[in-house]
């Protein structure tokens, strides 16, 4: 019989090979392909997270481990497309004008990956309205930024101003989060929420998109 | 008489100096530099072999290609020359405009063996090899170790400086970036080889690391480190490190370069009095900006101002030294 706390088990441990032989096997077995990302994937994922938050796990173990969250996604992605499983939203991430920093920003989009949303990286150093346009053609429920200098996180605050300017305020959420930043960054420039690290950035997301996720999912 | 220079070796003993060293008023130590190209400042390659891309918008150049690709071409992918007679020429050239008697000298070796790892391999890769490919990370880690003696010692017996300076960020704002684990693993054992080569000579060694450094000090001060840079006050506990370690070691730095770039001149006085509060009794401290930047006028102003007040800066020692480019990244 499947294992579906050994697929996670073998993601939280990086072991990208075991993770694909795991979740192919749980497929034959004929598991709920929902199940398998949930209970395998997505559970392992957020062990992963709370590793990291805690300081038991450092950048290189959430590589590995979001390599290994990668291989069985191949796997069961055209099964979700084929049986229309909803991602938990689309995010549109990258980092804030000015700014090369992405070594957090990769992680952030590795965890929301791994929690089941949909991330276009839009990479590094992207002028507010590139990050508006980008929304809207992959019409994103979140926009997420990234700063690491105190002279680019300002730029940030263009980003809210230009989802304004475009009419999208309230329907497409601004996340913001980087070493210098605060949740008084965050009210004081009227962005929707912000996430001190990787794994309270999903919750923030999830959080966020709350309202709008039950609407995708109906 | 008391003069900047022994003033600051007082300092470093972690002895009571007269006043709190900084470099950048009292020009307590200069800082000179190797031939090697570590970054370029228009795009192109440095002399490893990475490529360096111009961003205006960015303020300067950054790495955007990563020569070393496969863990196999670690081994034997070529190296710059280290034997070139020109390696100390530029820090010949500017010890002639030093008063040695005043100023102590440091050498300031390039970017870190980590960096240099990450410059040559890309951040994820390197990363991603630590736990698949150990045996490669540690060959191109001691490769670049081999290649940063040879820049101590020459600095040492060429320009015959009186420290080394090191560079590495290992630190993120709230860890080690490859965790205490790796960090004892890969880059300890080269570090140590190149704290040794300061020490066979008796010269001092400062570290820099940007970010949370705190669980590794232990391991820097047997390992013979004598100043540890810029110990970021955001990222670490400042009064637990220095009462812990405070008779060990000397810091250089901690004060926010945030406050320094996003504050008033008032909280920039208040930030320079509590760094000097916490870490400068019984010597030990080393007053700077926890990164050079470029900060507002009016900021840099009051924390110069307030370093001479708090520091208690003679008058007759009070000379204006520019920031020197001490960060290779900065
Ligand atoms: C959307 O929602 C969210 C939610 C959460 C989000 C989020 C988004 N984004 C991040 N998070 C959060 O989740 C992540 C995971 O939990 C976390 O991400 P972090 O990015 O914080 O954490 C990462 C996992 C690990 N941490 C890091 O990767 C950053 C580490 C430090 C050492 C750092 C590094 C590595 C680098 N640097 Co830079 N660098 C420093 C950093 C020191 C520090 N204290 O952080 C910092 C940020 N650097 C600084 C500086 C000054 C600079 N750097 C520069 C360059 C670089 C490198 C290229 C060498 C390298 C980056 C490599 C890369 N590919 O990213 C330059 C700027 C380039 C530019 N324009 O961006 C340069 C200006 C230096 C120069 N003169 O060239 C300082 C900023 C000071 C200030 N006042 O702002 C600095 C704090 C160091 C210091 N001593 O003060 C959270 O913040």
């Amino acid at each position: 019989m499947a294992d579906l706390k050994e697929i996670a088990d073998n993601l939280i441990k990086g072991n990208a090979p075991r993770v694909k032989e795991l979740v192919k096997k749980a497929l034959d077995e004929r598991v709920e392909v929902e199940k398998i990302l949930n209970e395998g994937l997505i559970a392992g994922m957020d062990v992963v997270g709370k590793k990291f938050q805690a300081n038991e796990f450092y950048v290189p173990e959430m590589l590995i481990a979001a390599r290994a969250m990668k291989t069985g996604m191949e796997i069961i992605r055209p099964i979700l497309i084929q049986e229309d499983i909803k991602s938990q939203g689309i995010v549109v991430l990258g980092t804030a004008k000015g700014d090369l920093h992405d070594i957090g920003k990769n992680l952030v989009g590795m965890m929301l990956e791994g929690a089941g949303f949909e991330v276009i990286d839009i990479g590094i150093d992207v002028a507010p309205e590139v990050f508006v346009q980008a929304a809207k053609e992959k019409k994103a429920h979140l926009i997420g930024v990234s700063a690491l200098l105190t002279t680019t996180m300002v730029s940030m605050k263009d980003v809210v101003k230009a989802l304004k300017e475009a009419g999208l305020d309230g329907k497409v959420k601004v996340m913001i989060g980087g070493a210098p930043l605060t949740q008084n960054y965050a009210d004081e420039i009227e962005a929707d929420g912000y996430a001190p690290d990787a794994a309270s950035a999903v919750d923030k997301a999830k959080e966020l998109l709350k309202a709008v996720r039950d609407e995708i999912r109906g | 008489m008391m003069n900047p220079k022994k003033n600051l070796i007082k300092a470093i003993r972690c002895e009571e100096p007269e006043w709190v060293p900084c470099p950048t008023v009292d020009g307590s130590w200069r800082v000179v530099f190797h031939s090697l190209v570590e970054r370029t400042s228009e795009a192109g390659f440095d002399d490893w072999g990475v490529h360096w891309k111009l961003s205006d918008r960015a303020g300067g150049t950054y790495p955007d290609k990563h020569p070393i690709i496969k863990p196999e071409m670690v081994k034997n992918f070529p190296f710059p020359d280290v034997e070139t007679p020109n390696l100390t020429k530029p820090a010949l050239e500017m010890v002639s405009e030093i008063d040695r008697d005043k100023s102590l000298l440091l050498g300031d070796n390039g970017w870190g063996i980590f960096e240099r790892s990450w410059l040559l391999a890309g951040m994820d890769n390197l990363l991603i090899w630590m736990s698949d490919e150990p045996q490669a990370v540690s060959t191109l880690m001691h490769r670049i170790a081999r290649v940063k003696l040879r820049i101590t010692e020459r600095l040492i017996d060429e320009v015959g400086v009186d420290g080394i300076r090191y560079g590495d960020d290992w630190g993120g704002e709230k860890a080690l970036m490859m965790g205490p684990h790796f960090w004892r693993k890969f880059i300890k054992p080269q570090q140590r080889l190149l704290y040794d080569a300061c020490k066979k000579k008796g010269v001092f060694i400062l570290q820099h690391s940007d970010g949370h450094t705190e669980e590794i000090i232990p391991d820097l001060i047997e390992m013979g480190l004598n100043i540890l840079n810029p110990l970021q006050p955001e990222c670490n506990n400042i009064e637990k490190i220095k009462s812990e370690f405070g008779k060990d070691l000397a810091f250089h730095g901690a004060v926010s370069s945030r406050t320094l770039d996003k504050s008033t001149p008032e909280k920039i006085t208040q930030e320079v009095k509590l760094r000097i509060s916490q870490l400068a009794q019984g010597g030990g401290y080393i007053l700077a900006p926890a990164h050079s930047f470029p900060y507002p006028a009016s900021n840099l102003q009051a924390f110069r101002a307030a370093a001479i007040e708090y520091g208690k800066i003679p008058k007759e020692w009070r000379g204006k030294f520019e920031v020197q480019k001490t960060d290779v990244e900065v």
